[in-house]
């Protein structure tokens, strides 16, 4: 339970009190000293134990058996590659100095330990960083924590278990956006090609009765002689979908299809949001998870969430066709990001722009099969590529407009061609 | 006592493995040299020799992370099981008791046990302070115990020497130097254990 600070309270943890390794060392130079005087009978071994001797005479008994540590977490969400970090407080005795460290869970980058010297001050805090290395929900691990004597003879260990936190997604950069030429009638901030109370000059043409008098274009006027009025282009907003193909995971670990897919997936999911558009999301993995278009702060968390916690794999999904209206919104922006190296995902495209929809399809194949040096293995890596080119091929030439990125760059490059002007949107 | 935050393992590493890599070699050869026949000093220098190398690497390794992948490639595999060998076993310990063995058989006076056991403790703690990253100021409440016991060294090794002195100013001497250390590390060591004492 929290307490008045909304931080957590201290939890008394039982200490696991043991000799430190250099009291073993010390331990072992005395007993072979003493041994080899005795059996020499040469005091000088004596002798040489002595120092050892003594300091571990001074070893106490009196230690703390519980130790008083509040464990919680600098930030509430969590991406891949950001460092984030665990905040820390010990309640311990003045005279013992802790070293607080983080054993790291898989897929967890920790920072340094932190030594926390004796102070007067009865609670102390330590930050401890640490980055998650990639996307996903993953442990953290444990906060370890050392207590060591002023005469560093003695160690007492204490494992708080970190909680299983939710990896976001690196979200690609993605300053540009897609923009069709018809737009639903929706308030949006999209200029239009109808004309509407826009901000955005659309042309000027001549006055009649029941126009407002304010948007008379007065030049235009004076040089004709007759009243003239600006027009301005209506604002609508754009329902975009995103699928994100969750069926391949291939490549070098770190830049894998999935990560390139989620990644990008996320940085159009930020785009489009950002400038108040509608957005839905699809992900084609083991079984179909949607969420319809929306907006706002939190359909975005919610977004982001399912990218996160779907599952993933090559496991038969449903066709895309049965997905309920409400997922996929007709004049939708449809936006794919896939390797394509799974037949129905490459159908359900097909099928898809059979209905009427824009697709743009961003592939993010990044690896392709090593062939070794047979003959019949590089004939089948040459076949393998032919295909993977026919595959969009087809898509281009039943107007998908197919374009690669490769994760290293932002996403803007390989849509440039389609952000610089409105994308023509079939019927 | 003064209190604080620090970031442990900032402490200059480099340094203080080089430190250890000099004491090391210096111990070894301190023991080792001359060389002796038979088999027992043999297995002890090629011992010694061998964990002063593996305790250097494992404080070497120390902040390398275990790699965890069980289906990585062979080299990976073997590396994994050579890092986990290495800290598996306190080399340390193992080279003190190899360099006091080989002790036992070289034929100088007591004073070079002496010198040796300065060598041994300094090397002990150089080895503490690397592995925990900590400063050399963290061993001062220990001074006073250390000085005590350097005491009772000399003292040690006087008492060794008188048999070996002839009669005359110079036994005289070594007595007086014995019972003067003797008498300083008693001083040294009472108020520690007084205050511990108390502690409890």
């Amino acid at each position: 339970m929290p307490d008045q600070h909304g931080r957590p309270r201290f939890r008394q943890l039982a200490v696991g009190w043991g000799l430190s390794a250099h009291a073993r060392r010390l331990l072992t130079l005395a007993l072979a000293g003493l041994v080899l005087a005795v059996a020499t009978g040469r005091p000088e071994f004596a002798g040489v134990a002595a120092p050892a001797v003594l300091l571990l005479a001074t070893i106490r008994r009196t230690r703390p058996a519980q130790l008083g540590v509040r464990v919680s977490l600098a930030d509430t969400q969590f991406v891949e590659g950001t460092e984030s970090a665990v905040i820390v407080d010990v309640a311990a005795p003045g005279e013992f100095e802790a070293d607080i460290r983080i054993e790291p869970g898989d897929g967890i980058a920790a920072g340094s330990a932190v030594r926390l010297r004796p102070a007067d001050k009865p609670e102390r805090a330590a930050q401890l960083a640490f980055t998650p290395e990639r996307w996903g929900a993953r442990p953290l691990g444990l906060v370890l924590v050392t207590l060591r004597d002023p005469y560093r003879l003695t160690e007492g260990h204490v494992a708080v278990a970190l909680p299983r936190v939710d990896c976001r997604p690196l979200p690609a950069q993605l300053a540009s956006s897609v923009v069709l030429s018809r737009l639903p009638s929706r308030l949006g901030e999209h200029a239009a090609r109808a004309a509407g109370d826009g901000s955005e000059f659309a042309g000027v043409r001549e006055f009649v009765p029941g126009d407002r008098q304010r948007r008379i274009n007065w030049p235009a006027t004076t040089r004709t002689g007759t009243l003239h009025l600006s027009t301005f282009a209506a604002e609508r907003t754009q329902n975009t979908v995103v699928i994100a193909d969750a069926t391949a995971d291939v490549g070098e670990p770190g830049s894998t299809s999935l990560d390139l897919v989620l990644r990008g997936a996320a940085g159009a999911i930020t785009r489009y949001l950002a400038q108040r558009d509608r957005v839905g999301l699809i992900i084609f993995g083991s079984r179909l998870t949607w969420i319809g278009p929306g907006q706002g702060q939190r359909h975005y968390h919610r977004l982001i969430d399912l990218l996160v916690s779907s599952p993933f794999g090559w496991e038969p999904a449903a066709a895309l066709t049965r997905l309920p209206r409400a997922a996929l919104p007709s004049g939708a922006l449809i936006i794919v990001f896939s390797p394509l190296l799974d037949p129905r995902l490459v159908e359900a495209v097909r099928d898809l722009r059979e209905r009427g929809f824009s697709v743009l399809v961003i592939d993010v194949l990044n690896a392709e099969p090593r062939p070794d040096r047979s003959m019949l293995s590089v004939l089948a890596g040459r076949m393998w590529r032919l295909e993977q080119e026919a595959i969009r091929f087809s898509l281009t030439q039943i107007g998908v407009p197919v374009v690669h990125w490769d994760g290293t760059t932002s996403l803007d490059e390989p849509l440039a061609s389609y952000t610089r002007r409105v994308m023509v949107a079939h019927r | 006592m003064t209190g604080g935050t620090s970031r442990a393992g900032g402490y200059p590493r480099l340094p203080a493995l080089i430190v250890i890599a000099v004491l090391t070699g210096a111990v070894i050869g301190w023991a080792a040299l001359p060389g002796r026949p038979g088999t027992l000093p043999a297995i002890a220098v090629i011992g010694a020799i061998v964990a002063g190398l593996a305790s250097l690497a494992q404080l070497t390794l120390a902040g390398v992370p275990t790699p965890r992948d069980v289906h990585g490639s062979l080299p990976q595999r073997i590396s994994a099981s050579f890092v986990g060998s290495l800290r598996a076993i306190p080399w340390a310990e193992v080279m003190t008791v190899a360099v006091l063995v080989l002790e036992v058989r070289h034929p100088a006076r007591p004073w070079h046990t002496g010198l040796l056991g300065v060598a041994l403790l300094g090397y002990l703690c150089a080895v503490h302070l690397v592995e925990t990253g900590a400063r050399a100021s963290v061993l001062r409440p220990q001074m006073a115990l250390v000085a005590a016991g350097l005491g009772l060294l000399a003292l040690a090794v006087g008492a060794a020497a008188v048999p070996l002195l002839p009669a005359g100013s110079i036994s005289a001497i070594v007595r007086v130097v014995a019972v003067a250390a003797a008498v300083v590390a008693g001083v040294l060591v009472l108020p520690v254990w007084l205050r511990s004492d108390r502690r409890r």
